[in-house]
């Protein structure tokens, strides 16, 4: 069993998955989209007290909850990267960032849009759009401090620890900000929770939330894919790929 | 008997001669001595505190009870932009002169050092501004209870601040044009340090009790003081690769 | 059906969050093929130029 592992951390096997893998999640995944969407936009009764406007929790939930557990990702596999020396974790890092970025500044635009309807202003300070808005800083530090080597290893191993160090921080950050804000606004609920949430407005949020994460990985699979080509330029394998793709790049 | 910090590489010929002490004592001195020497950059970041504080009435109000309610965000944000202005500083100098690579070499725990090197940084750098902060505090109208808080809150944070920002300072040693990228990356780590000490000094502006984020302060600080030398070893040795 | 695509007035905001998080998704997919197709390329030329000559890119 361990051995598929091992496999999965060598590059031309893992090369050799992630191309079948990509689309065996992307399809899926754009599928539970289409449903998700479809129960929350028409199937789901509006909300008691929100109304209709409620339905944007279906994509503001799975996109914030997506933003941060790419982040853990990212600093997990950085770490992983740091400790073991696995190539393939590196690659993984890398590849999370603007996925990560991409889906944090969806979170926060659908937070904002959501908030108009509902206490009357694109953006209020409250903590949860804050730690969104804080998060997005520290994907572009990663991505900038990446980009500022030249040297791969040195960006791979730099970037990793900046993330470990920043999932560490997080934690603290984010609870630091739920207390500034319950300062100013009171013990009020947060006003982007649906209050009560009843089975037939559920099963389209975790119908989403499982197609967002499929997404994720699916794309993820995508871009890890051409990190490791590149990374293994020098290795024989990677050329013999080369050599064969056809011009549409259809390997 | 003093470790030779020289770039003849004597210093990383002798077996560990010095007790953890005194090497923390050796690198503070010289640190200080090296900082001093270059009066400009040290007196940079206090100049630029009393700067920031400066602009903020000459650009929204001088009234007194406008600036009293601003004053503890607004000098807390000073300190914080003051010390991510020199934070380019701590390793720049080494870095130059081969004096980083061959602290690499030494025997000794290059987290220890580098916590030494951090503190002599904050000697110069932070503790202008912790002096500073309670005169500013009084043209700002700030009542003596909220100025004492504000100051103890600068004494309790601005080291964490270096120390945190020796993590970004590491990480981007040696690149060039790492101004910027510093500052953002830091930033973020920043910010509950910001946050503790401005609502500190707002607790006590509004006659409340400000011990416990002053708690929280000093527990942020022993975490700084124990992990970010750690991290930032781990950080300065990728970049002197 | 016409009551429903009201949305009770909400309409525009639940069509901008919904068709900002499509854009994100869409705009992933493309940038994630665009890359690749480009590293290949990238890396395919460079093969080429240290054989000393092109590798069947017009095949």
């Amino acid at each position: 069993m361990w051995t598929w592992f091992f496999r999965l951390a060598s590059p031309p096997h893992f090369y050799a998955l992630a191309g079948k893998l990509s689309s065996w999640l992307l399809i899926p995944a754009l599928a539970l989209l289409a449903i998700g969407a479809w129960g929350g936009l028409v199937l789901a009764p509006p909300d008691y007290q929100q109304g209709d406007a409620f339905r944007i929790i279906y994509v503001h939930v799975p996109s914030a909850y997506l933003s941060m557990m790419i982040y853990v990702t990212m600093a997990l596999a950085g770490a992983i990267g740091l400790i073991w020396r696995i190539k393939i974790a590196h690659a993984v890092a890398a590849s999370c960032a603007p996925i990560g970025a991409s889906f944090t500044f969806a979170a926060l635009v659908t937070g904002a849009v959501w908030g108009k309807p509902m206490w009357g202003t694109y953006w209020e300070w409250d903590p949860r759009l804050t730690s969104e808005l804080i998060l997005l800083f520290l994907y572009f530090g990663y991505m900038g401090l990446r980009g500022a080597f030249e040297d791969l290893n040195q960006a791979d191993r730099a970037s990793a620890i900046l993330a470990v160090a920043g999932v560490a921080n997080v934690p603290i950050i984010h609870f630091s900000v739920v207390w500034w804000a319950s300062l100013h606004q009171g013990p009020t609920l947060s006003k982007l929770e649906a209050p009560s949430i009843s089975g037939d407005m559920l099963w389209p949020l975790l119908t989403m939330i499982l197609a967002f994460t499929l997404f994720f990985l699916g794309i993820l699979a995508m871009r890890v894919r051409g990190e490791v080509l590149a990374r293994e330029f020098q290795a024989r394998w990677a050329q013999d790929v080369l050599r064969s793709a056809t011009p549409e790049g259809a390997n | 008997m003093a470790v030779s910090l020289r770039t003849d590489g004597a210093g990383a010929a002798d077996a560990p001669a010095l007790g953890l002490l005194e090497l923390f004592r050796v690198i503070l001195e010289r640190d200080l001595r090296v900082g001093l020497r270059r009066w400009s950059d040290a007196s940079n970041s206090a100049l630029f505190f009393i700067l920031v504080v400066t602009l903020f009435p000459l650009a929204l109000s001088p009234r007194a009870d406008v600036l009293r309610t601003l004053a503890p965000g607004v000098l807390w944000i000073a300190a914080l932009l003051a010390t991510l202005l020199s934070l380019h500083l701590l390793f720049r100098a080494d870095l130059e002169d081969g004096t980083l690579e061959q602290l690499l070499t030494l025997p000794y725990p290059l987290g220890w050092m580098l916590l030494a090197k951090t503190i002599a940084h904050w000697i110069i750098t932070g503790i202008p501004v912790v002096v500073m902060a309670p005169i500013l505090a009084i043209t700002y109208h700030l009542p003596l209870n909220a100025l004492t808080v504000l100051t103890f809150s600068l004494l309790l944070g601005t080291p964490t601040l270096s120390l945190l920002g020796s993590i970004g300072a590491a990480l981007t040693a040696g690149l060039r044009g790492a101004g910027v990228l510093l500052v953002f990356i830091v930033a973020p780590l920043m910010l509950p340090v910001l946050i503790l000490g401005a609502r500190a000094t707002d607790l006590a502006l509004s006659g409340e009790d400000p011990t416990g984020p002053l708690y929280l302060l000093g527990a942020l600080l022993v975490l700084a003081i124990s992990l970010a030398p750690i991290v930032a070893a781990g950080a300065i040795r990728v970049s002197a690769d | 059906m016409d009551q429903s695509l009201a949305m009770g007035g909400y309409a525009g905001y639940i069509l901008t969050a919904y068709g900002v998080t499509a854009l994100v998704v869409v705009g992933n997919i493309i940038a994630a093929r665009r890359r690749f197709r480009r590293t290949q390329l990238r890396l395919r030329d460079q093969l080429g130029r240290r054989a000393g000559r092109p590798v069947g890119r017009e095949a």
